[in-house]
């Protein structure tokens, strides 16, 4: 049916190297970004230079919102939404920005306030991994 | 600039002529005035009562003629004119022609400029019709400015 | 006038408003401006070349981007100084000035003006004023009994008259006094002092009262006030007058340090005439976010509130009133590079009559990473000490050790992935029962390993007449974590995770650390993704189940789930294409041939400020729930459809609209509608909402007989660049008043 294995890395080669700039050195997100940028095979520069890109990550920022409600009235369903911005920039191009976003919804239960605050935590981390699968991604449609 | 009223005046050019009725004294051909730090160059030179000590005045011509002076705050003066007309009781200064007067960090131009060099006063205006206006611009001293950068300087100079 | 013909107008979506009132910065006359040369051309020039020289006859003055002209100038070099009168015309790039007189003072950068008018560039704002004063120093615009508005000339729907404004370029605040402010020409605000937002950077929100009305609250008036005390540190002071209840009033006081923000939010209401012998009802809530360096973060919020129904009764910009509890939290956090750790005090108030929860006093966690070894291998130890308390005493309470090394190796190819992490769960539970139900001291070490397989399987493919590049990952994991007993572990933080597509390949079956399940499991699945040309994802589908080759003996017990050989098959489906786009997630469980959580969701935005959509959720009650009351208004099933709509009406109006159905009880949850009117400078909101109401019983069992729904009118009132938010459709300010509209910040703090 025409598939065959993956050839190579549908990174551009501009972004085979490329120097990461985080306002947050030992924010879990910018470790998250480097392991998956380095598992990719990019080359990350210590230092920016003009002949190579910069990803400049933004704060990240969680937030909830409700999905849906009980017959009660009290909350079923929340989204938690994950955003983080970022710029690139190419060398002697304009600053691009990508907003970056992933979701998880999980059901509330009043009885387990403190479980439910550890559910988070696990789907915050997985958030971290997917956004930075995102980045990567949209890094190869720029 | 008092101390060159005192000074004597010596005139140089290819030729000079001198009309005794008359009592005008004529130079021609890349006249030079001097009379202390007062220079004046011109092609042309008139000088009208030559001989009433004081009451001369000197009319020159040039393309154009210049004139410079150091002030009494010891600043350079450059002038300049198509025509310029010297009175030395007065002394008073008058340039006609794309009249330029230039100090160290401002430049007047006008198509008429009277130039009291006893006050200082000046006076500049465009012709009748108006479209020759006077243009006055300061100049900042950039070169100054980065040369010196102690403050006490700077601050002696923006009394000035 | 219902002008519909746009062209005549400025198009009012946003253009004709930049985001904020620039403040000049001021022509410096003074000569020694190094980079810039000041030229005066006049008609007559006269006077000391080297202290003061006068200008005649159309006299026009720039330097650099200003502009000066006017009848006659004098200037002093001496006292550098410059005076100018006779129809003078100031230009700057920010602000263009007419004025009868000019005063500029080089030293002091302060040029004045008199009796003139003055039009901000590219941006409606203009007025006039006795004197204007631009100080270039602080970057003050200051107007001396004169009038400030955002409306274009001529279309002057609403100025502000005062004695003294101030508009600071530097923090982007206003100041006003004796002011007063008028629509058309009826003076409808008169205020002493107040300060108002030029931009949003700091805040925004409305400077006008907000009014609404709703069956529960009656007549409901809220007048912000804002009062910018210090470049750090602001007060906004909001006097509400709710009819049924009496006069609350509300503030919020934010100190912004660099290393630290701190905010302070009061509501006090002495008595509420709506409950029959109310005591009062409050509100107060420290927030508190510490960044002291690179390595140190603190983190505090703690909220307190009267009593279980006062988000739903009053409602607060603190929570949403569908909140049933409140949670409180204090914490440490040091990072670097390789140590993570974490000190957190967690407590709960809980509403209504749920059963009070444990709490947390404190936790430490600590997650070590050993550095790289080669970028293969990541090593770690996770460690975690709990002190688990209740409120109820006769509940057991506990100290839990866990200690978790694990070592992932990672091997990744374009066309393959493999991953393989070994990990072990070391716990020692402590624990207290007066009951003597749970054990005293409990040991528990189980082993866990996760292998995981991907390969990706790339064609290009042309779909509907384009090229697309198809991708296939087929994921394969095994997992197997060990078994051993722990019913004599009570339940702290523990609880079943959901079971989404995302669930099958987590190496946990729930959350916290009381329970681990013993698994061998098999999750086979794949996720096809779809590229175009520009290489933008615009399908992903994803599919997979997992398949148990044992029965785990910790699930039953804990979830009330029967024990099955799979789990249910899950699908998930993100695609965008042309104005559409589709989120969708279903699980179906072939076993007990029952559909499991699931939800669609369909976007069709074909411009700005146009919007249709149109989700419907369902989830069934969960399996260790059981209906006691068998009151369908007791059920937690969500049978939850949704629609959405919002739609620009000619140029200047905005219709938003919402509908919420529960198709179970076939009945309403929320029904919102709302008009927007807005114009270059102003606009007003009128939202309509009946949304389901939250109600608690009231903490001494009695349950005041809140009706079922609340319905109400909200009319918004907003004077655009006075702190007029940025969402000039209104969409998402209307959307906002929707209980599915409301967004709950957390802050994070690692």
């Amino acid at each position: 049916c025409g598939f065959q294995l993956r050839g190579s890395y549908t990174l551009p080669d501009q972004f085979q190297q490329l120097h990461l700039q985080v306002q947050d050195p030992y924010a879990a997100i910018s470790r998250e970004v480097s392991k998956r940028f380095k598992a990719s095979g990019i080359v990350l520069l210590d230092v920016a230079s003009d002949q190579a890109p910069i990803v400049i990550l933004g704060k990240d920022k969680l937030e909830r919102t409700n999905l849906s409600v009980y017959p009660d009235g009290q909350v079923a369903e929340y989204r938690l939404v994950y955003k983080l911005n970022v710029n690139v920039i190419q060398p002697d191009q304009k600053p691009q920005k990508l907003a970056l976003q992933v979701q998880r919804d999980y059901l509330d239960d009043p009885r387990q306030a403190l479980a439910k605050r550890r559910e988070r935590e696990i789907l915050l981390q997985e958030m971290r991994e997917q956004i930075s699968f995102q980045l990567l991604a949209q890094l190869s449609s720029l | 600039i008092e101390r060159d009223f005192a000074e004597k005046v010596e005139i140089s050019a290819n030729q000079n002529a001198f009309d005794i009725k008359a009592n005008v004294l004529k130079y021609t051909g890349d006249v030079k005035v001097a009379q202390g730090t007062m220079q004046i160059f011109a092609d042309n030179l008139t000088i009208l009562n030559a001989n009433q000590e004081g009451q001369q005045v000197l009319v020159a011509d040039g393309a154009p003629v210049r004139y410079s002076q150091v002030l009494d705050n010891g600043k350079v003066m450059d002038a300049q004119a198509d025509k310029m007309r010297y009175e030395l009781n007065s002394r008073i200064l008058l340039l006609t022609g794309n009249a330029q007067v230039m100090q160290e960090d401002s430049l007047v131009k006008g198509d008429r400029i009277r130039y009291n060099l006893d006050k200082q006063l000046l006076e500049a205006d465009g012709n009748a019709d108006g479209n020759k206006r006077v243009t006055t611009i300061f100049i900042p001293e950039q070169v100054k400015q980065q040369l010196d950068d102690k403050p006490a300087a700077a601050s002696e100079q923006e009394g000035n | 006038s219902n002008n519909n013909d746009s062209s005549s107008q400025p198009n009012v979506t946003g253009e004709c408003l930049s985001d904020s009132v620039h403040v000049d910065s001021g022509i410096n006359f003074s000569p020694l401006d190094a980079n810039q040369p000041l030229s005066i051309s006049a008609d007559r020039v006269a006077g000391d070349h080297e202290s003061e020289l006068t200008f005649s006859g159309q006299v026009k003055i720039s330097r650099g981007p200003h502009r000066l002209s006017a009848d006659d100038a004098t200037l002093d070099r001496a006292k550098q100084q410059l005076g100018a009168s006779g129809n003078v015309h100031y230009q700057s790039p920010n602000v263009e000035v007419h004025s009868s007189s000019l005063s500029a003072d080089a030293n002091a950068n302060v040029i004045v003006m008199t009796d003139s008018e003055y039009q901000v560039v590219n941006n409606p704002t203009h007025g006039s004023a006795q004197n204007i004063e631009i100080r270039q120093e602080d970057q003050k615009f200051i107007l001396e009994d004169g009038s400030f508005t955002t409306c274009p000339k001529g279309d002057e729907s609403w100025v502000m008259n005062a004695d003294r404004i101030e508009l600071d370029g530097e923090t982007e605040w206003g100041e006003a006094r004796n002011s007063v402010i008028r629509i058309g020409d009826v003076p409808v605000l008169w205020m002493p002092y107040m300060t108002f937002p030029l931009s949003d950077k700091r805040k925004s929100g409305l400077l006008f009262p907000s009014i609404s009305n709703s069956s529960r609250n009656g007549l409901d008036v809220k007048q912000p006030y804002y009062w910018n005390i210090a470049p750090n540190f602001d007060a906004t002071l909001t006097p509400r007058y709710i009819a049924n209840s009496g006069t609350q009033i509300g503030a919020e006081v934010r100190y912004l340090r660099p290393e630290q923000s701190n905010q302070f939010n009061v509501e006090y209401l002495d008595s509420d005439d709506e409950l029959q012998n109310s005591d009062e009802r409050y509100l107060y809530r420290w927030l508190h976010l510490g960044r002291f360096n690179d390595n140190v973060r603190s983190f505090v919020e703690y909220t307190e509130v009267s009593d279980d129904n006062y988000f739903n009764d009053l409602g607060s910009d603190v929570a949403s009133e569908t909140d049933n509890r409140l949670e409180r939290v204090a914490q440490l956090t040091f990072l670097s590079e390789q140590l993570d750790s974490n000190l957190t005090v967690t407590d709960f108030e809980i509403f209504g009559n749920t059963p009070d929860v444990y709490r947390q006093l404190p936790r430490v966690d600590f997650t070590y990473r050993l550095p790289y070894f080669d970028d293969l291998i990541d090593a770690q130890i996770y460690g975690e000490y709990n002190r688990f308390e209740h409120s109820d005493n006769q509940l057991v309470s506990a100290n839990r050790y866990h200690i978790e090394p694990s070592l992932v190796y990672n091997w990744h190819a374009p066309a393959a992935e493999f991953q393989a992490e070994a990990k072990l769960y070391q716990t020692y539970f402590d624990q207290d029962d007066p009951t003597s139900t749970y054990d005293s001291s409990v040991s528990r070490t189980l082993p866990s390993l996760r292998l995981y397989g991907q390969l990706n399987f790339e064609r290009s493919v042309n779909l509907f007449g384009s090229d697309y590049t198809q991708r296939l990952e087929p994921q394969v994991q095994y997992l197997l974590v060990g078994h051993q007993r722990q019913d004599d572990i009570a339940l702290y933080d523990t609880v079943a995770l959901r079971e989404d597509f995302y669930g099958l390949y987590r190496d946990r079956r729930f959350s916290g650390l009381d329970r681990i399940a013993d698994t061998n499991q098999i999750t086979i699945g794949a996720t096809t993704r779809l590229f175009n040309s520009a290489n933008k994802e615009t399908l992903r589908f994803s599919f997979g189940q997992i398949f148990y080759f044992e029965e785990s003996k910790i699930i039953e017990q804990l979830s009330g789930r029967k024990v099955e050989d799979t789990s249910a098959f899950a699908t998930a489906l993100d695609t965008y294409f042309d104005d559409y786009s589709i989120h969708a997630e279903y699980r179906y469980n072939f076993e007990r041939s029952a559909t499991e959580a699931s939800n669609i969701l369909l976007n069709y935005t074909p411009g700005e400020r146009k919007l249709i959509q149109l989700s419907y959720r369902y989830s069934p009650e969960p399996l260790n729930f059981t209906n006691v009351s068998g009151d369908p208004l007791d059920s937690r099933e969500v049978n939850q459809l949704g629609s959405v709509v919002s739609w620009p009406l000619y140029d200047r109006y905005q219709l938003v609209a919402s509908h919420y159905r529960d198709t179970e009880l076939k009945r309403s949850v929320e029904t919102l509608a709302g008009i927007q009117y807005q114009s270059c400078c102003w606009a007003i909101r009128l939202v309509y909402q009946r949304n389901l109401n939250t109600n608690f019983p009231e903490g001494d069992g009695t349950t005041a007989d809140r009706d079922a729904y609340d319905s109400g009118i909200a009319l918004q009132f907003e004077l655009k660049g006075l702190g007029g938010n940025r969402d000039s459709s209104g969409h998402r300010t209307m959307i906002d008043e929707s209980i599915f509209g409301y967004r709950k910040n957390y802050y994070l703090n690692n």
